[in-house]
C-alpha cells in the first residue's frame, strides 16, 4: 500500500502529546490517587521518565526502518509465525485501547444523559470517528493544530484560576509510607497513557523529514508529561488524595470548586470539552492506526476499504467491553500492567534486538 | 451462533459459486468485517453477549496461568 500522506514536524509533536493526555486528563488522577495517595504528581514526574525511555525504544525502531510501519517489517524481522503472533498481540492491543476509549466517552456522555441509550451514543462517535479518519492522517493532523493548542490552553487557565482553591496542606505528608505505594503505582502509569504511544509505530513513518521524528516525539512527550502532571496535582490540590480517589472523574469535580469573585464558576463545562476534544482526536489516531494496519495485513489496496467496517466492529465491541467502570477500574489496576507490556515493551524491543542481531536490512526487497 | 451460521453461509457460497472468488480481496475483507459487525451488533441486540471482552482476556490468561503451572509441576 502505498502511503502518500506526510505531517510536518510539530503535527507529529502535537499528534504524540494528545496520544498521551485524552483519558489520562480525567480519569488518571484517580488511578494515582487510589496507589499513590498524594504522592501521585511523583509517581507521575518518575513516569515522565518512563515514557521518555519508551519513545527512544520507538524512535529508534521507527529509524532502523525509515518510513515503513511496524507492520511491514515485522514479519522480516521476526519471521511470519513469530512476527504474526506478535502482531497479533500488538492488533489486538490497539483493538482494545479503542473499545476502551470509545466506551469511556459513552460512558461520560450517560451520565449527564440518562436517559438515551448508550447505543445512539456510540453510534454517533462511530459516524464522527469515520468521518474524521476517511480524511486521512494529514486531515487529522491539521484538525489536532488547530485544537491542541485550546485543550493545553484550557488546563493551563484551569489550574492558574484554582489557585486561590488550593490546599497545599493536600500534598502532605510527604512520602508517608517510604516509597513504596509510589513504586506499585508505576507499572499501572507506564501501561496507561505511556505504554498506549506504541500505537505511533504505525504513526511515525508519515513524518515528512526523519531527521525530524527524535525532536517531535521527545518533545510531544515532555509536553503531555507536563500536562498530565498538572492535571493531578490540580485535582490533589483543590480535592485532597481522599477524595480523588473515591470519585470517577476527579478534575471534573475539582473544577466545579473554582468561584472567582462569585461570578466565574461551573468550570467543570471546560474541563469536560477540554476532555471530549483531546479523547475524540485520540480515538481517531488510534482507529486510524488500527485500519492500517489490519489493511496493510490483509494487503488492501487502500485503508478506506476498511474504515466503516471496522469502525462499526469496534463500535459494537466497545459496548460489551465492560459491564461497569468498577470492572473497568479493577481490570485496570490488575490485568493491563500486566498484559500490555508484551505490546508495548516486549514485541517492540524483540523486534529492534533481532533486528539488530540478525542485521535485518533498512529497505525493502525491491519486487523482482 | 449466529457467527457461526453466517460463517458456513460465506463458505457454502464460495464453494458453490466460483465467480464469486473473482470479487477483489478489498471488497471482499471490507464485507467480511461488516458482517461480522453486523452479526455482534444482533447478538448485542439480543442479549446475547454471554461475557464481557475484560473477562475473555483476564479469563484465558488465567487458565493459561494454570495450564503452564501444572505443567512445571
Amino acid at each position: 500500500m502505498l502511503m502518500k500522506e506526510r505531517i510536518s514536524r510539530q503535527q507529529m509533536m502535537w499528534l504524540y502529546a494528545n496520544g498521551l493526555l485524552g483519558a489520562s486528563l480525567l480519569i488518571l488522577p484517580q488511578v494515582l490517587a487510589a496507589s499513590a495517595k498524594q504522592d501521585g504528581w511523583i509517581t507521575s514526574l518518575i513516569c515522565a521518565i518512563g515514557g521518555l525511555l519508551l519513545v527512544l525504544l520507538y524512535i529508534t525502531l521507527a529509524l532502523r526502518f525509515p518510513g515503513q510501519t511496524i507492520v511491514e517489517y515485522i514479519t522480516r524481522v521476526l519471521g511470519r509465525p513469530i512476527g504474526l503472533l506478535a502482531l497479533a498481540f500488538y492488533l489486538g492491543y490497539i483493538a482494545w485501547l479503542v473499545m476502551v476509549m470509545q466506551r469511556e466517552i459513552v460512558d461520560f456522555f450517560s451520565i449527564n444523559y440518562p436517559e438515551t441509550p448508550i447505543e445512539f451514543t456510540a453510534f454517533c462517535f462511530a459516524l464522527i470517528t469515520m468521518y474524521i479518519i476517511l480524511g486521512g492522517l494529514e486531515a487529522i493532523a491539521r484538525v489536532n493544530d488547530l485544537l491542541f493548542p485550546i485543550i493545553v490552553t484550557g488546563v493551563l487557565v484551569l489550574t492558574l484560576l484554582a489557585i486561590p482553591e488550593y490546599m497545599y496542606s493536600y500534598l502532605k505528608p510527604l512520602l508517608p509510607e517510604s516509597i513504596m505505594p509510589i513504586l506499585g503505582a508505576i507499572p499501572t502509569h507506564i501501561s496507561f497513557p505511556y505504554g498506549n504511544a506504541v500505537v505511533f509505530l504505525m504513526i511515525f513513518p508519515f513524518i515528512r523529514n526523519n531527521k525530524d521524528l527524535p525532536y517531535a516525539a521527545v518533545s510531544g512527550s515532555m509536553m503531555g508529561s507536563a500536562v498530565i502532571t498538572m492535571i493531578v496535582l490540580f485535582s490533589t490540590l483543590t480535592l485532597g488524595a481522599a477524595t480523588v480517589a473515591r470519585v470517577v472523574y476527579p478534575p471534573h469535580f475539582a473544577a466545579r470548586t473554582i468561584t472567582i469573585l462569585s461570578f466565574l464558576a461551573g468550570l467543570d463545562g471546560l474541563v469536560d470539552v477540554i476532555w471530549i476534544t483531546s479523547n475524540v482526536l485520540r480515538i481517531a489516531v488510534f482507529q486510524y492506526a488500527l485500519v492500517l494496519a489490519v489493511s496493510q495485513l490483509l494487503g488492501l489496496s487502500s485503508y478506506r476499504y476498511l474504515v466503516i467496517p471496522l469502525v462499526a466492529l469496534m463500535s459494537v465491541g466497545s459496548l460489551n467491553v465492560y459491564r461497569s467502570m468498577g470492572e473497568q477500574i479493577e481490570f485496570n489496576l490488575t490485568w493491563t500492567p500486566l498484559l500490555s507490556i508484551v505490546p508495548y515493551l516486549l514485541v517492540p524491543l524483540l523486534v529492534l534486538v533481532v533486528a539488530m542481531v540478525r542485521k535485518v536490512p533498512r529497505e525493502r526487497k525491491p519486487p523482482e | 451462533m449466529t457467527l457461526v451460521i453466517y460463517s458456513a453461509a460465506g463458505v457454502t457460497m464460495w464453494l458453490m459459486f466460483p465467480e464469486l472468488r473473482r470479487i477483489p480481496r478489498d471488497a471482499c475483507v471490507a464485507g467480511g468485517v461488516l458482517i461480522l459487525a453486523f452479526a455482534l451488533t444482533l447478538l448485542h441486540v439480543m442479549g446475547g453477549w454471554p461475557f464481557t471482552i475484560n473477562q475473555l482476556i483476564s479469563g484465558t490468561f488465567i487458565d493459561l496461568y494454570k495450564l503452564i503451572e501444572s505443567l512445571g509441576r
